[in-house]
């Protein structure tokens, strides 16, 4: 969270939406990767971080502390991806299990890490996506989500290990393919 | 450093938040340990993944897409609350019940024990001229008429607005009323350059010029409302405009603003008193009339009606798809134009472009000759003396000396010059004396013909 964006917030609550695109901008990384983190489908994901981000803007006036936006905007994004996965039909799961297997991987797409990031619990997968898709230093994460900047540091570091153990699982999973 | 203190830190480390004395402990320690540096590099290197990964989830146009969805949103929750206004019925009925006028006996106690300004809150907002600034803000797309006094077709336009609120693209159709000389014109700017279709000509010229730019500019104060109201909240707030505010209890009825302005600068855009009609649940201008002052009080001088806020403008609107095919194209975007002046004075430059002029058809270079004359199309300079028009250029008798033009307006001088040429197998000698020169807008150094042959 920066100075930049807290006056960004104060503009849209001044009825300005055209500045909110800048907020999209910066923290639509880290609302797509939880989003498919949640949904597995890529077009799913799309329409729930559209839907995310026009919750907050016009849930701006109950956000109390500025500095937290970024997990503000991570919370309305778990709300949404629930509420999709509750309206999802029985039938989508089969639609999109054949969508994936029809489509080629993208190879800017990285898969397993995706997967693995999936499988975090939800306290290592916020900070990764504050650190890295919303691209915040461990101070303003600490700021964020009022946590000495140690326990940042710590949690970071036991992120890193658990996601480690997930990707070299995975790794073994495939290779006990048959080929 | 032992093993598992270097583990510990190495997030620490990597974040550059380690103290100057632990990072060359730790620095230290890493040189003496494989395992260690191995396990930094691969920590590094899961970094450099996450954030290629952070790359590829951007998605595009997201952020327009967002915008526009609030933007509709809000329209439509501004509409359901005019609605909801117009319904005062309902409420009166609540009111009447028994239950309710205990309650409301209730509510006032309380809020007079507490002292709340109950009904401050409770009552309409006041308008203020600042609800439409912001209204506007949202506004994309809009098209407007304006009319003037006993004209019966009104000059009519269609814009788009970028989200910074500059003019995208507009499209301007203007009668023959508006400059009778020109006879109607249709306008569209686009990328920085104007395209002007003058239908009485049969020409388009595609110019780039500031000069023309500032003038559609200002046009485009009355037209985009946002500037308008700007405008308007800036000279009331200098007390260089009076203004005065109605607005009906009933919401269905339009807010009306009166502004007078004091200070004659404004009058050749605005003129001297401006009649707004705000729409009360947009907060968006229904209308604006212009008024100038006389001796015999307010004379209307222009009506301007807004309409379609928001609503899509089908791309053709941009586009002239039905341009005539002989038309001639005058294009100063693609094609430099005019001579440098240099050292000349300026009736030297003058005399110099149309010698020019005349030395490159002598030439046969005809892309030179339409540099000289404002881009006109080099094929219509080609057939001017060719074999089908039974005409042949010979000569330059004579050109200068320079006068003024008889138009000031034009900013150009007159250079009359003599030429001679063979016409039916006969040499005879032709005068021009209507060959007006002048400096290209945007390029004060470079001077062209723009007319008169």
């Amino acid at each position: 969270m920066t100075q930049n964006d807290i006056y960004l917030i104060e503009q849209c609550l001044d009825g300005r939406p055209d500045e909110f695109r800048h907020l999209v901008k910066r923290y639509q990384p880290a609302v797509n990767a939880y989003l498919t983190s949640q949904l597995h489908n890529p077009s799913n994901a799309e329409d729930a971080v559209q839907e995310t981000f026009v919750r907050a803007y016009f849930g701006l006036k109950e956000l109390k502390k500025r500095e937290s936006f970024s997990s503000w905007l991570l919370g309305i994004a778990n709300r949404v991806a629930k509420e999709q996965a509750r309206n999802r039909l029985p039938l989508a799961d089969m639609e999109e299990l054949a969508a994936q297997q029809t489509t080629d991987p993208n190879d800017s797409d990285d898969f397993q890490l995706q997967r693995a990031f999936a499988q975090l619990p939800d306290a290592y997968r916020e900070i990764i996506l504050l650190r890295f898709y919303a691209n915040q230093s461990c101070q303003q994460i600490a700021q964020n989500l009022n946590m000495p900047l140690g326990s940042v540091t710590k949690t970071l570091s036991r992120a890193y290990a658990q996601l480690r153990q997930l990707l070299e699982k995975q790794k073994a999973e495939e290779n006990e393919v048959p080929q | 450093m032992r093993c598992d203190e270097c583990r510990e830190k190495l997030v620490d480390y990597i974040e550059g938040l380690l103290p100057d004395q632990e990072t060359q402990q730790f620095q230290s320690h890493l040189r003496q340990c494989s395992q260690c540096r191995t396990e930094l590099d691969q920590l590094t290197a899961l970094g450099q993944r996450l954030t290629s990964d952070a790359k590829n989830r951007q998605l595009a146009d997201v952020e327009n897409r967002v915008v526009n969805r609030i933007i509709c949103e809000q329209n439509k929750q501004l509409k359901e609350a005019a609605v909801k206004k117009r319904q005062p019925q309902l409420w009166r009925i609540i009111m009447k019940a028994k239950i309710t006028k205990l309650a409301a006996a209730a509510v006032i106690l309380i809020a007079a024990l507490l002292s709340l300004t109950l009904f401050d809150k409770t009552a309409a907002p006041v308008y203020a001229l600042e609800q439409t600034i912001q209204a506007s803000h949202s506004v994309r797309s809009i098209h407007f008429r304006e009319y003037h006094p006993n004209q019966e077709s009104p000059i009519l336009m269609w814009a788009e607005f970028l989200p910074d609120g500059q003019v995208k693209q507009f499209r301007l159709s203007v009668p023959a009323w508006d400059a009778p000389q020109d006879g109607p014109k249709e306008i569209i700017w686009q990328d920085n350059a104007a395209q002007i279709w003058f239908k009485k000509k049969n020409s388009v010229m595609i110019v780039q010029e500031t000069e023309i730019k500032e003038q559609l500019q200002k046009g485009m104060e009355k037209g985009d409302p946002k500037r308008l109201f700007q405008k308007l909240d800036e000279l009331s707030r200098q007390n260089e405009a009076d203004v005065q505010i109605e607005q009906p209890d009933d919401f269905a009825k339009p807010i009306q603003i009166t502004a007078t302005f004091t200070d004659k600068e404004f009058e050749p855009i605005l003129g001297s008193r401006m009649v707004a009609m705000i729409d009360q649940a947009t907060k968006l201008a229904l209308s604006v009339r212009l008024f100038q002052s006389s001796d015999t009080g307010y004379k209307e001088i222009a009506y301007i009606e807004f309409y379609d806020y928001n609503q899509p403008i089908d791309p053709n609107t941009f586009i002239f798809n039905n341009l005539p095919p002989d038309v001639r194209r005058f294009d100063q975007v693609a094609h430099v134009i005019g001579l440098e002046q240099e050292q000349m004075t300026d009736d030297q430059i003058a005399v110099e472009v149309v010698r020019q002029f005349w030395q490159a058809m002598l030439n046969n270079d005809f892309a030179k000759a339409s540099q000289m004359y404002e881009g006109a199309p080099v094929e219509t300079l080609e057939k001017a003396f060719t074999d089908g028009s039974k005409r042949k250029l010979l000569g330059i008798v004579s050109i200068g000396p320079v006068q003024p033009h008889p138009n000031p307006k034009t900013g150009g001088v007159i250079v009359p010059c003599t030429i001679t040429m063979e016409v039916n197998g006969e040499i005879v000698k032709h005068t021009f004396d209507k060959i007006g020169v002048r400096q290209v807008y945007n390029q004060p150094g470079r001077w062209t013909i723009f007319g008169g042959l």
